[in-house]
């Protein structure tokens, strides 16, 4: 009886011992309230700006605005764009902003600063959770449609900037057919040319960060809804995604087969050959005087001159099943000396000494000096004919030649083949 | 003059005592203090026990028990400093109860915690270190452990106690009874205890554990008896982090903590872990004769683990030791602003920078309206609320564990003994994730912000495809969940004999393991190999052992053991990714572990010593780990197989009785645990199974295993007072402590930027070695008999008594790192605690 009575009272010990143990459950704290101080449109933010310099805001300034572009393509970093009545606002966050498009926000300026970088306006060092209010969501704003050359005309550039806008029937250069947004691998930005039916464009950039960044930019004609930033005078677009690029409409312009701009200041890459015969001058590129705009250039000038002769030569082009096949290029030359003569093979091999082959001169027009550019298909040669070679394996070729004592600098550009 | 002033100390101590009556007849009951052994039944190593952390722990405190002279002491003095019994790993030691292996099955790794604050039974168990016979199950070359449950082998009688301490808990009350065997055939043991704690040695932590144990026995005949046993420790715990020593330079606070911060003005730890794991045995004890015994057992083991942590979606990472959020991030040319306002706020101890802000948490998730469109997959279901921007959840992991054990034992003869037994375990973990608090918001979108940023399509950034944009609230599973089932069936046999100059044992056991994955969600990323089972993994391994000690006098004894046995690779390092897929480690192949050693041994009443000589090798391990690559820019899965590894060493400890009350001790142990080949290491991109780099040669060969002592040394002395008091200091050295290498900084890829003669390349190759350092431990307890029928006893034992805070104990090498700036990630250091306590009052009667 005693041990049972033991055996209760222990039991009834332990069970006071054995309270479950839980965990404790905190309160919520008092949530703060983000001041809105005084009211201000975007125009009025922007119109603090004090050229040259970063200006802190130190006191309470509420802008309200929608979010039209955000960070969830991984296109922006840290950063995003408001929009209201007035304008377009660039923001920089300290972190990850946390807003997406639609959200209708506002802006708490107390901490960051205003500032122009690279010529953009730019609101700088917001704090995602202490200057941003989000009021609502899925309060999509609508894109501007904009013509191309009211948005690169830099006297509109504080209009355009941070704005979302639509273009219509552009599509992109020729030379980026083939290319991606970005360059995912080195995750580095890349440009890209978009034109215009009237002869303008404006860049494309987007971060190699994005997720859409290996994927092809689409070929077709269309439309485009991007935010609009500027850098060191040059507006430029950046995408909220690629479904907003119905680039697939039949193009203004087609797109040559083989192609050369020179824009990528490369003179062999797409499988073009340089041959040295005489002498150690190289074609090479340069855009002086036309900033931007490379081309390739051979000169014998070193000065002194020196005897030169000095191919440049395309990759092998196969018009076999052609019935028309297109060249043209553009050329403009200074200085006496030799002609440029243009060539054409169809038994060369693509490597050795252009003597090995048999050449046959084509007829092109060529510049008149003075640097003065014409293209080869310019009256009165009109298109050059290349019927006569619809076989495999043709190379045409560009043959400088310079002496001791004279030389002319030649310059070729945006040859196009179309098969 | 030490021993007055020890005398005084004990004298204050017994003033707060109830002055009552010394007895001087000895008492003799077999759990006494004073009669068994000097030191008292608790150890820095059992505090470390209490935690219940997967990483490797040191088991050397499990030895106390023990009679060899050298883990006495090794267990109560080298287990604050992550001393490992020769270096290994604890799943080289089996941790059994009634015969039953408790080691887990994913990670071979017993858990002490789970049983934790049942001290007063798990001390009746009895341990071997190393290779030997043993009457319960083959063991593993570390050592094995067998806790007694049984109700009739609890001592009769009770006893209450009460411990202060102020390491990871402050109080423990416990309480114990057990009737012995009645008139009736029914012995009935229970015990319970609590163990609790404001906050813990390290600010920011706290311990919450509760313990229940209860043995029913009940003798059916002569030849049967039954018993059942049911125990669980519910505990919860706030962890402490391990951080840089940048964190530790700047707070000025070697155990600076940065998983707590302030909410409402109170402090709260982002990691907590919760463990209730309860087991169920049913035993039959028989005898069938004089001769042979069968025990047979069944058990079912279940429960939930969680640890939590934060979470974070489109926000800044939020932990205050992240290397962006810490001055040396602005080290460059430039933001000297940025560096000096960083150093002072962290000098200054600001919580805001120091630690996480919870209240900033919730005012984030308080604004953050967002609409989730489709939401749960429902076409034009938009939900629209405040996201969370920072959730704290818990990754579970909650096991059913059942089985049957069978051993029987015959006497062949008075020189021969014959043990064989089987055992069959069938074991399933189920791992997800639960929404621990959404800190304010009003739900979690369960998507993979990685993914999402990623991957272009939707769908691929969907944790379950055929749930998608699943909104989640407080206890909901989200983000990954799987089960891991591992089915083994297991057999030993044992041969023991003892002859007059040799005693020997001679052992094998076989095994078969299969184990596979069952994913519940489909994965985004990997939506043909994360739903449904996986491939069965399976393997046959076997061992042998043999030992056997030669008597040169009764005095003097040569012992020699030997073991070879395979283990099949653990489920845990098997899966590339289990969270998210079933890939499995290439090349998965069962480790062999050979291992021996000799002892000499010497037994005269007054001196004990042993000396021993170990040399294992355990080939083709597996090792495998995810983190974020900066040279491939990438989260990656990483794996090694093929990983050997070699444990060389010498123990020694004695003990001399110098006077009837004075005892010196002393042990040392020293070992070369080194890594021992040149592992493959396969590196596959976290998110698409991409490989990234196949048959990469690690040059790791004889770097050393880092985080422990590979030297460690102790001696000491006991006085034992005829008047039943006791006290003793032991002064123990520890040295040879290395960080733990990251293999990939051991590759030509690591150094390949730099020629033999830049600096870079011994930056980023060399081992760091931790500085030598040492403890003084000291303690003293003192026993009573009342009236001849209670015994109180007061104990008090204090380690690191020079308030040594300096002592860095171990490390790792963060697996991420910067080719270019090896300092960037710098190695995460932990101290050992300072000075702490641990003092009991017992009353049994």
């Amino acid at each position: 009886m005693i041990r049972t009575k033991t055996l209760l009272g222990i039991t009834l010990l332990a069970t006071t011992l054995l309270f479950t143990s839980c965990e404790k459950e905190f309160d919520s704290p008092p949530i703060k309230e983000i001041p809105v101080g005084s009211v201000l449109t975007v125009a009025d933010v922007k119109a603090m700006l004090v050229p040259g310099q970063e200006t802190e805001f130190t006191t309470d300034l509420s802008v309200y605005g929608v979010v039209t572009i955000d960070e969830s393509t991984g296109n922006l970093y840290k950063e995003t764009y408001i929009q209201d009545a007035t304008g377009g606002l660039y923001l920089r966050f300290t972190a990850s902003s946390g807003v997406y498009i639609g959200d209708s926000v506002r802006i708490n300026l107390n901490g960051g600063s205003i500032l122009e970088y690279t010529d953009m306006l730019q609101i700088n060092n917001l704090d995602p959770d202490n200057n941003v209010v989000k009021i609502s969501t899925q309060k999509f704003k609508q894109p501007e449609v904009t013509a191309m050359a009211s948005l690169i005309d830099t006297a509109n550039s504080s209009y355009y900037q941070g704005r979302l806008i639509q273009l219509n029937d552009v599509e992109f250069d020729c030379a980026e057919t083939g290319k991606t947004f970005a360059d995912a691998l080195t995750q580095s930005s890349e440009d890209r040319i978009l034109n215009d039916t009237s002869g303008n464009f404006v860049i494309v950039r987007s971060s190699g960060f994005a997720n859409f960044a290996s994927t092809t930019l689409p070929t077709g004609k269309g439309n485009l809804i991007a935010v609009v930033s500027e850098y060191q005078g040059t507006m430029q677009l950046i995408i909220r995604n690629p479904a907003e690029l119905t680039l697939y409409g039949t193009r203004f312009k087609i797109c040559p087969d083989i192609y050369k701009y020179f824009s990528d200041e490369n003179i062999t890459s797409g499988g073009w050959t340089t041959q040295l015969v005489t002498g150690s001058i190289d074609w090479t590129t340069s855009d002086q005087g036309q900033s931007g705009n490379f081309y390739g250039v051979m000169s014998n000038y070193i000065p002194p001159n020196v005897a030169a002769e000095t191919w440049l030569i395309s990759p092998s082009l196969n018009f076999g099943a052609s019935t028309a096949p297109i060249f043209d290029f553009r050329n403009a030359y200074n200085f006496s000396g030799a002609a440029l003569e243009v060539l054409v093979s169809t038994n060369y091999d693509g490597t050795s000494t252009p003597s090995t082959a048999t050449w046959t001169p084509l007829s092109v027009k060529l510049s008149s000096g003075g640097f003065g550019w014409v293209n080869a298909s310019d009256l009165p040669n009109g298109p050059v004919d290349l019927t006569p070679y619809l076989v495999n394996n043709v190379y045409i070729a560009f043959k400088y030649t310079g002496t001791n004592s004279n030389g002319s600098t030649w310059e070729v550009d945006d040859i196009e083949i179309t098969y | 003059m030490r021993i007055i002033n020890i005398i005084a100390v004990a004298l204050i101590f017994m003033t707060v005592a109830v002055k009552a009556q010394t007895d001087s007849s000895a008492t003799n009951n077999g759990d006494s203090t004073l009669n068994t052994k000097i030191v008292p039944p608790f150890t820095t190593s059992l505090d470390a026990l209490e935690d219940d952390s997967e990483a490797p722990q040191d088991v050397s405190g499990l030895l106390q028990s023990s009679k060899d002279v050298f883990s006495n002491i090794a267990g109560f003095n080298f287990g604050a400093a992550r001393y490992r019994v020769r270096g290994y790993d604890s799943e080289n030691f089996t941790v059994s109860m009634n015969g039953l292996t408790l080691n887990n099955p994913e990670g071979g790794r017993a858990i002490w915690a789970f049983w934790g604050g049942l001290n007063d039974i798990t001390r009746y168990q009895e341990s071997k270190s190393g290779i030997s016979a043993s009457s319960y199950n083959f063991g593993g070359i570390g050592g094995y452990s067998n806790i007694n449950a049984r109700a009739t082998a609890v001592r009769k009688g009770t006893k209450i106690s009460y411990a202060y301490s102020n390491r990871s808990y402050n109080h423990r009350a416990m309480v114990t009874h057990s009737t012995g065997m009645m008139e009736n055939g029914l012995a009935i043991a229970i015990s319970a205890s609590k163990r609790s704690s404001g906050e813990g040695y390290v600010e920011g932590t706290y311990y919450n554990g509760a313990s229940y144990f209860l043995s029913i026995e009940k003798k059916l005949n002569d030849k049967h008896s039954l018993g059942i046993v049911g125990y669980g420790a519910p505990t919860v715990q706030g962890k402490r982090s391990i951080s840089t020593q940048e964190t530790y330079d700047l707070t000025g606070n070697n155990y600076y903590n940065s998983y707590w911060g302030y909410q409402n003005g109170e402090k709260r730890n982002s990691r907590i872990r919760t463990n209730h794991k309860p087991r169920i045995m049913l035993n039959h004890y028989f005898k069938m004769n004089d001769k042979t015994t069968l025990n047979s057992s069944l058990y079912y083991s279940f429960g939930k683990g969680g640890n939590t942590r934060l979470n974070w979606y489109s926000a800044a990472d939020p932990r205050p030791d992240y290397y962006r959020n810490l001055p040396s991030f602005y080290g460059n040319p430039g933001d000297e602003a940025m560096f000096d306002e960083l150093t002072a706020l962290w000098q200054g101890n600001d919580p805001t920078t120091t630690q996480l802000d919870f209240d900033q948490m919730y005012f984030a998730n308080s604004k953050n309206l967002f609409t989730q469109t489709n939401a749960d997959g429902i076409t034009g279901n938009n939900v629209t609320g405040n996201r969370a921007k920072y959730i704290i959840e818990e990754a579970r992991k909650d096991i059913s564990h059942y089985g049957f054990n069978t051993v029987v034992s015959h006497k062949k003869s008075d020189k021969m003994m014959l043990t064989g037994g089987l055992t069959v375990s069938k074991y399933k973990s189920e791992n997800f994730k639960v929404v621990n608090d959404l800190l304010g918001a009003d739900f979690w979108v369960d998507v993979d912000q990685f993914a999402e940023r990623d991957f272009a399509d939707e769908l691929v950034a969907q944790s379950d495809v055929n749930n998608p944009n699943r909104i989640v609230k407080e206890g909901d599973r989200f983000g990954y969940d799987y089960d891991i089932n591992i089915d083994t069936y297991s057999g030993f046999g044992q041969v023991e004999g003892t002859t007059t100059k040799i005693d020997w044992f001679a052992g094998f056991s076989v095994k078969s393991t299969t184990f596979w994955r069952t994913g519940n969600y489909q994965n985004g990323l990997f939506p043909d190999n994360s739903l449904g089972d996986s491939e069965k993994q399976s393997f046959f391994n076997y061992g042998v052992k043999a030992g056997g000690i030669y008597k040169l006098t009764g005095r003097h004894l040569i012992r020699l053991n030997g073991a070879y046995l395979t283990r099949a690779p653990f489920s845990r390092t098997a899966f590339v990714s289990p969270r998210t897929r079933d890939q499995i480690v290439p090349d998965l192949k069962s480790e062999k572990i050979m291992s021996g050693d000799i002892s000499y041994i010497v037994r005269y009443p007054k001196i004990k010593t042993r000396a021993t000589l170990f040399h294992t090798t355990i080939k083709d391990k597996t090792w495998s780990r995810s983190f974020y690559h900066d040279d491939l820019n990438t989260f990656v899965n990483y794996m090694m197989t093929g990983v050997d590894q070699v444990f060389t060493g010498v123990e020694f400890g004695a003990e001399v009785n110098i006077t009837s009350t004075i005892t010196l001790s002393a042990a040392y142990a020293t070992g070369q645990f080194l890594y021992d080949s040149r592992p493959t290491a396969t590196i596959i991109q976290d998110n698409s199974t991409e490989l990234l780099a196949e048959s990469k040669t690690i040059y790791f060969k004889n770097y050393k295993i880092g985080g422990i002592p590979q030297t460690a040394g102790s001696i000491g002395i006991q006085y034992r007072s005829p008047k039943y008091w006791f006290t003793g200091i032991n002064f123990n050295y520890f040295t040879d402590i290395y960080l733990d290498a990251n293999p990939d900084r051991r590759t030509e890829e690591a150094v390949a930027k730099y020629i033999s003669t830049d600096p870079q390349v011994d930056e980023i190759i060399d081992q760091t070695k931790l500085d030598d350092d040492y403890t003084l431990n000291f303690f003293v307890g003192k026993s009573w008999r009342i009236k001849n029928k209670y015994y109180l006893r007061l104990n008090l034992n204090v380690n690191n008594l020079l308030n040594n805070t300096d002592f860095k104990t171990g490390g790792f090498e963060q697996l991420r790192y910067d080719q270019n700036e090896i300092g960037k990630f710098p190695p995460k250091i932990g101290y050992m605690y300072g000075r702490t306590y641990f003092a009991m009052v017992s009353f049994s009667f």
